[in-house]
């Protein structure tokens, strides 16, 4: 029962995210630098930090910070940015959107090359058509993701001009879509050589399975007994990848948003971990936990559904 | 597999095809600005960064403004003022038809005494509240006049209503807007806030009810672009206007095309090897002495910087107000090695130097690691994060030894006293130099109105300061942008403030 093992999952999550926010409140104040040094710069007088400080409750003994904070995220409500005063909701409410989209980009990119050459390279198995793609695969996940954007920033966007060099598009679907290739291309390329590969792996054990030499047998095309038959039975194993790999892309974003000048929460994070702007870096922290419970969740309620046998 | 592929193409095709306007095609009337980060506010009572400023200027003006391109002060919403004699109390005669953005009414005395009150009262928790450390009072003596009280004289009051933190706001607008005003100012500039993408773009509109000189663009748009490569790529393929410049290879490639123009003004900015005094082996005046011989500065600023920044000749860069040059040395290993031997490190010595791990920093780093290594002194390179750094710097532990940069302002007041008081070691007052005489002079310096005194003693003080080697100046680093020739009258300034005053697109 679907709805059953969600509902457990989602109760289960609760405790999880819970330690999550603790490490990440206590860690944050292990690490030496000071926000408001950060803001005031290096000029400021003691006096003037101190000052600041208190006032934003800086200053305050450690339980009473992290009791308020916890007070704050059980009311659902995540704090104020130190440095903009805007709420964390806010910040991250703007920048989330496009995060999301170059992970799906990402992750479409990485299933709609990955799979088909894991496929053919198990169809044609040991051929020239195999060691391409096992190649193409490799380079995906050696060169770096900074270099192959800003390569094709270079070659499409600069040169040619089919592509916009910076941002998420004006508003428009369509522009969303064109300023989304390159970003995604470049994210997923790490992700199809894993895809390929593991597609590849389960394709070869799928058809080697005696229901496909029956197909085989009963004179089905090619094309069936590979797409319709082997695939959907290879289709578990990839699915989780695809799951493991998002939290994977998700860190992923952030070169890639910073190459491309797309906002992001990647980019959030990591200024305001540099800065110190504590309530931001809780707030992303948290919000990821969340979706990377949610994805895996996503992932192994996929799985029953995939395959009957598979008890839920 | 044939359908499928068809509609592949004509998806393919649907996508290149919507890409936006045609690259490289500048739009009279409208300037595409390149800065480094996306702004953070646009409240001018609570901004700290650089590309806030930028943006706010052209929104939010202040009693006063420096003159385009220099420190000079002119009036802007304060048309006239004047200081009694004791320099307690200034009475500024406002402008009587600057009107706010957007039907927001016109500026009044009211507006700018709440915008002081706004400013250092505790409900906003200001970062920059004690900007006027003195500040007593501000009252509205009639809807156009304000009289400011002082507890003590400040004599580089004016340079800090030239500030974001002192530009007057709508008072009406923030009362209705709350903590929304900070995305959507309101002020009496030549241009208006119209909208934001955040960490894409912010577009500002010529204000049509402007009350001084009108604007000369119609758009003006800031494209935060973090990443170094991506902005000089968007820049070379004229989706972007104007950019800063900070690597000398680009600097060099730019200078070299005809079709751009750079523009580069000594910054406010000195960088600069310290030392803290009071551990050895740097406790020794002669270890000190011996490694301002030790180091070939011109070499670096030839060879490395290569016209990112000039050498230093001041501790002060050559903007500041009553800086003095007292800054030199003699690029002598010899004499170095000599007075080495003399404090007894005959045989050179070990020593961490912590730098910032960027570039700015580990490129001179580098550089004098190898001078140092040739008398014998072995720096192992730390590099550290940079808020780590500055928090580390700032306590009683402090670092024997780093390399940083720190920025100043048109007057050195704020600076002067941060650096040079005894009273401020160890928060701003690195090399822990404590001497009597220097504190008086500052004191002096910093209490009166008189310029020729405070020229004097100013001078005195940064003499004996320089005399202790607490520091070994490098460069004054260059504030740099490049335009393309399109964009017409822009005039770059020591703090890279960028400035639009008379601007326009000329394709």
């Amino acid at each position: 029962m679907l709805g059953r093992l969600a509902l457990q999952r989602l109760l289960a999550a609760i405790p999880t995210l819970f330690g999550a926010i603790v490490v990440v409140f206590f860690v944050l104040q292990l690490i030496p630098g000071d926000p408001v040094r950060a803001m005031l710069g290096e000029n400021a007088s003691a006096e003037e930090v101190e000052e600041v400080r208190d006032s934003l409750g800086l200053n305050d003994p450690l339980a009473v910070q992290f009791l308020r904070f916890a007070g704050r995220y059980a009311t659902g409500d995540f704090g104020v940015s130190i440095f903009s005063r805007q709420p964390v909701i806010e910040e991250i409410g703007q920048r989330l959107p496009s995060t999301i989209q170059l992970a799906l980009g990402g992750v479409l990119v990485a299933v709609v090359l990955g799979v088909p050459m894991g496929v053919l390279a198990a169809a044609r198995r040991g051929s020239l058509i195999d060691h391409l793609s096992l190649g193409t695969s490799t380079l995906g996940v050696t060169i770096p993701n900074f270099l192959v954007g800003i390569l094709l920033s270079f070659a499409f966007a600069s040169k040619l001009g089919w592509f916009p060099t910076l941002g998420a598009g004006s508003g428009g679907l369509w522009s969303t879509i064109n300023a989304l290739v390159l970003p995604s291309l470049t994210l997923g390329l790490a992700g199809m050589a894993l895809v390929a590969r593991m597609t590849r792996s389960a394709m070869i054990e799928a058809l080697g399975e005696d229901y496909v030499r029956t197909a085989n047998a009963k004179g089905l095309s090619q094309r069936r007994v590979v797409y319709w038959h082997a695939l959907r039975n290879a289709a578990i194993p990839i699915v989780t990848i695809v799951g493991l790999n998002f939290g994977h892309l998700l860190g992923g974003t952030v070169v890639v948003e910073l190459v491309f000048a797309r906002p992001g929460l990647g980019k959030l994070l990591l200024d305001a971990l540099l800065a110190r702007d504590y309530p931001v870096v809780q707030g992303v922290c948290f919000l990821i936990a969340v979706l990377f419970i949610l994805v895996n969740l996503i992932v192994d309620l996929l799985q029953p559904l995939l395959d009957p046998r598979v008890q839920a | 597999m044939y359908r499928l592929g068809q509609i592949l193409t004509a998806f393919a095709a649907m996508v290149v095809i919507s890409a936006s306007a045609a690259h490289g095609a500048p739009t009279p009337g409208e300037l595409k600005v390149g800065v480094v980060a996306d702004i953070s506010t646009l409240d001018p009572q609570l901004m700290t960064n650089i590309t806030d400023s930028s943006v706010s200027q052209n929104i939010n003006e202040g009693l006063v403004r420096f003159k385009l391109g220099s420190f000079e002060i002119e009036p802007l919403l304060a048309k006239s003022w004047t200081v009694s004699e004791d320099g307690l109390t200034w009475t500024f005669k406002l402008v009587e038809n600057a009107e706010f953005h957007k039907g927001h009414g016109s500026m009044t005395a009211e507006d700018v005494v709440f915008t002081f009150e706004r400013l250092t009262g505790e409900e906003l928790k200001a970062p920059n509240r004690r900007l006027i450390s003195s500040f007593q009072s501000i009252t509205a003596i009639d809807p156009h006049t304000v009289e400011l009280k002082l507890s003590a004289p400040d004599p580089s009051l004016l340079v800090k209503l030239a500030q974001r933190a002192t530009a007057i706001v709508s008072k009406k607008a923030v009362e209705e807007k709350g903590a929304a005003f900070a995305l959507d100012p309101i002020g009496t500039g030549p241009y208006q806030f119209d909208s934001r993408v955040t960490g894409q773009s912010v577009l500002l509109v010529k204000n049509a009810g402007y009350w001084g000189t009108p604007g000369t663009l119609e758009k003006v748009t800031y494209l935060p672009v973090p990443d170094s490569t991506t902005l000089q790529l968007a820049f070379e393929a004229g989706d972007i206007d104007m950019i800063p410049i900070e690597d000398s290879l680009k600097l060099a490639e730019y200078e070299a095309n005809a079709d751009l123009t750079v523009q580069a003004v000594p910054g406010l900015w000195t960088r600069f090897i310290g030392f803290k005094n009071t551990v050895a082996p740097f406790d020794n005046p002669k270890v000190r002495e011996a490694i301002t011989y030790a180091i070939d500065r011109q070499n670096m600023v030839d060879n490395l910087f290569q016209g990112l920044s000039t050498i230093a000749d001041g501790i002060f860069a050559p903007a500041v107000l009553h800086r003095v040059p007292v800054v030199s040395y003699s690029y002598d290993p010899e004499k170095a090695k000599a007075l080495l031997a003399e404090a007894g490190y005959e045989n050179g010595f070990s020593v961490d130097m912590m730098v910032p791990n960027t570039a700015r920093f580990i490129d001179p780093a580098t550089a004098v690691q190898a001078d140092l290594a040739k008398v014998g002194i072995r720096i192992n390179i730390v590099p550290v994060e940079l808020n780590t750094f500055i928090t580390t710097l700032s306590t009683e532990q402090g670092y024997p030894m780093y390399l940083l940069a720190r920025g100043q302002d048109p007057t050195p007041d704020r600076v002067i006293g941060l650096w040079f008081l005894s009273t401020s070691i160890p928060t701003t007052n690195w090399a822990r130099i404590n001497d009597p005489e220097i504190d008086a002079w500052v004191k002096e310096g910093l209490a009166t109105m008189d310029e020729n005194v405070r020229e004097d003693v100013f001078r005195k003080a940064q003499e004996k300061f320089f005399a202790y080697n607490g520091y070994y100046f490098i460069d004054h680093e260059n504030s740099i942008t490049v335009h393309h020739n399109w964009v017409k009258n822009f005039v770059n300034d020591a703090r890279n403030s960028i400035r639009i005053d008379n601007v326009t697109i000329e394709p």
